[in-house]
């Protein structure tokens, strides 16, 4: 059998259901591994070592009373995000306002997990309150990427993608707002899924932009992410902007077939800056879905230069909204500083919350003040539709769009060296799909010439997520599967 | 109330938008930060920075444009007005600083 650790998520699952390992055996192989990579890596905040021995007794007893003979991913160890709450075990969104909090509540996902038997083994760690793309705004320290150390895994999923890519976890919990899954799934080589905005429910989520935060997974394959993203996603009274839709069958779609679909590939998505190593690795990605019979053409987009300046507008506005909670009074750090309510909140806030953090809280503030709302908010909201639009338009005419998932691979640490080309492809790769509220899936396509891994995106149409999977299982049997990372 | 820009309206607009000491003043207060003399120096770079860029969606005319507040047609969820709070105070002010006789402590809100 090979090393339990190493197997995906489904292969660990169909072992357990056989009775080949026990649930016990499953969280004790991957415990030791944590502890093996952990001080390499740091993608997790808390690890739950004793509680999930505690889970993986119950959820056995479970298994073997036959309750969860229906869930392929009963007793599989993963990791969720430490922005979604977990009942009684602290969750801290990576800041040090919230570094002891303990939710006295699960997160919708969090509870269906549970009730699939999923064993939590730990929280990852991300960039503080998802505000970040490489996970190094984290108050508890960066996490490095597992294909090479001195490289970020991106953000502000990192711990998640981290986690999965070290096989730390055999999948995981992220979100994105503005690419945060996608991004760092590219960055690790790993399977990564954005759903379409209201199929996961965000009851639980710390909130950072309500109008674009979606929760998604991570995986070591196409297989493994699909199966997950099954057991969360549902329509919850809980959650308003929750769609009225109880659950989705997305394993239907793991179909090794895309003949005959249509592909758009934008021009937009190739323009100056992107890589030359992501652009030839796009373009062999294109002739293999030909040679299997789909039709990929080049198409048209408008407006995706104003993705980036529409989604810091959008995105900052609803966070210093979101993080006004944060007070110092009913939860959360407080200062020990102050003479009344007014230092209370300010020192509270100054001391408990990081630089990028105040940053996007400032632009928010400016944004939707009153000399700047009109001009700069509901500008941007304008320009929203525009983009959404011209999604839909393309739709009209193909049943998906593909692209790099992002301009270069991951950038070492600390290089906060910016090129406004590469920004621009970044923002539409990344935010334009969140401004939309369209599902997109990042699957690894090869490695580039300093041996980091490349992401290939592939963008469907709102509730089209079938789509996307069929064509993203397709090009992943034609790659041989999964891409190992043999540093580990 | 809309706003039009022009190319020429643009740049009058950048001179009156420019982010100055007493903008992050204001700013700071309306999202309650108290900020040190370095980082009000940076913020003021950081949003004229990021103000000139956003000053780029007013290069596309956006007036007969319907605004975008949510990604899908939703309307409003209502559930009937039924109280099902469970008692559950104790767990409410586990993560409370600061608490006295069941509610949070505070100091002082009315001067």
């Amino acid at each position: 059998m090979k090393e339990i650790t190493s197997m995906t998520a489904l292969d660990l699952g169909g072992h357990i259901k056989a009775k080949n390992i026990s649930v016990t055996e499953a969280v004790k192989a991957q415990i030791e591994i944590i502890k093996k990579r952990e001080p390499l890596f740091n993608s997790y905040i808390t690890v739950l070592e004793e509680e999930a021995y505690s889970q993986a007794e119950e959820v056995q007893k479970r298994i073997d009373d036959g309750e969860l003979s229906w869930s392929p991913l009963a007793g599989v160890p993963m990791a969720v995000k430490d922005n979604i709450c977990t009942k009684n075990i602290k969750t801290t969104s990576a800041s040090k306002m919230l570094a002891n909090y303990v939710p006295t509540y699960d997160a919708t996902v969090v509870s269906k997990l549970k009730e699939a038997g999923a064993i939590i083994i730990g929280k990852t760690n991300m960039d503080e309150f998802a505000m970040g793309s490489s996970s190094e705004t984290s108050y508890f320290g960066p996490t490095k990427n597992p294909w090479n150390e001195k490289h970020v895994p991106g953000g502000s999923s990192g711990g998640s993608a981290a986690a999965v890519a070290g096989e730390e976890a055999f999948y995981s919990l992220g979100t994105d707002t503005g690419g945060s899954i996608r991004q760092p799934a590219a960055y690790c080589g790993i399977t990564g899924i954005k759903p379409t905005y209201g199929t996961v429910s965000r009851y639980g989520l710390i909130a950072y932009a309500s109008s674009l935060d979606t929760i998604g997974t991570l995986g070591r394959n196409v297989s493994d992410c699909v199966a997950s993203l099954e057991i969360i996603s549902g329509h919850d009274p809980l959650d308003g902007s929750s769609v009225e839709k109880s659950s989705y069958s997305y394993t239907k779609s793991l179909i090794d077939d895309v003949k005959g679909m249509k592909i758009g590939i934008p021009r937009d998505y190739m323009g100056d800056g992107l890589d030359d190593d992501i652009r030839k690795s796009t373009l062999e990605a294109i002739e293999i879905f030909r040679r299997r019979g789909a039709i990929v053409e080049e198409c048209d987009l408008s407006y995706m230069e104003y993705a980036i300046p529409a989604y810091y507008a959008i995105s900052c506005s609803e966070a210093s909204s979101n993080l006004s909670r944060y007070d110092g009074v009913r939860y959360g750090y407080r200062t020990d500083e102050y003479d009344d309510i007014q230092d209370l909140y300010m020192n509270s806030r100054s001391e408990g919350l990081g630089m990028e953090v105040k940053r996007r809280l400032m632009i928010g503030g400016l944004v939707l003040s009153s000399d700047y709302y009109e001009a700069y908010y509901h500008k941007a909201i304008k320009i929203r539709r525009l983009i959404q639009e011209s999604y839909m338009k393309a739709f009209e005419s193909y049943d998906l769009l593909i692209g790099p998932t992002t301009p270069k691979s991951a950038p070492a640490i600390n290089d906060s060296s910016s090129d406004s080309q590469k920004r621009k492809l970044s923002g539409m790769y990344s935010s334009s799909i969140n401004l939309a509220g369209l599902p997109a899936v990042s699957i690894p396509c090869g490695i580039d010439k300093s041996g980091l891994p490349i992401g290939l995106q592939l963008i469907g149409n709102h509730f089209e997520e079938n789509n996307i999977i069929r064509a993203a299982y397709t090009f992943e049997s034609e790659m041989g599967g999964r891409i190992r990372n043999e540093k580990i | 109330m809309d706003f039009s820009i022009s190319g020429k309206n643009i740049d009058e607009m950048r001179n009156k938008m420019k982010i100055t000491k007493e903008t992050i003043d204001y700013v700071a207060n309306l999202v309650k930060l108290s900020l040190t003399e370095k980082e009000k120096v940076q913020f003021t770079k950081d949003l004229n920075s990021i103000l000139n860029y956003m000053d780029t969606m007013n290069e596309i005319n956006t007036d007969n444009i319907k605004p975008l507040t949510h990604v899908l047609p939703l309307k409003n969820r209502f559930r009937h007005d039924i109280d099902d709070n469970s008692n559950d105070r104790d767990q409410l002010l586990s993560n409370a600083p600061s608490q006295i006789n069941g509610s949070f402590q505070v100091p002082k809100t009315v001067v």
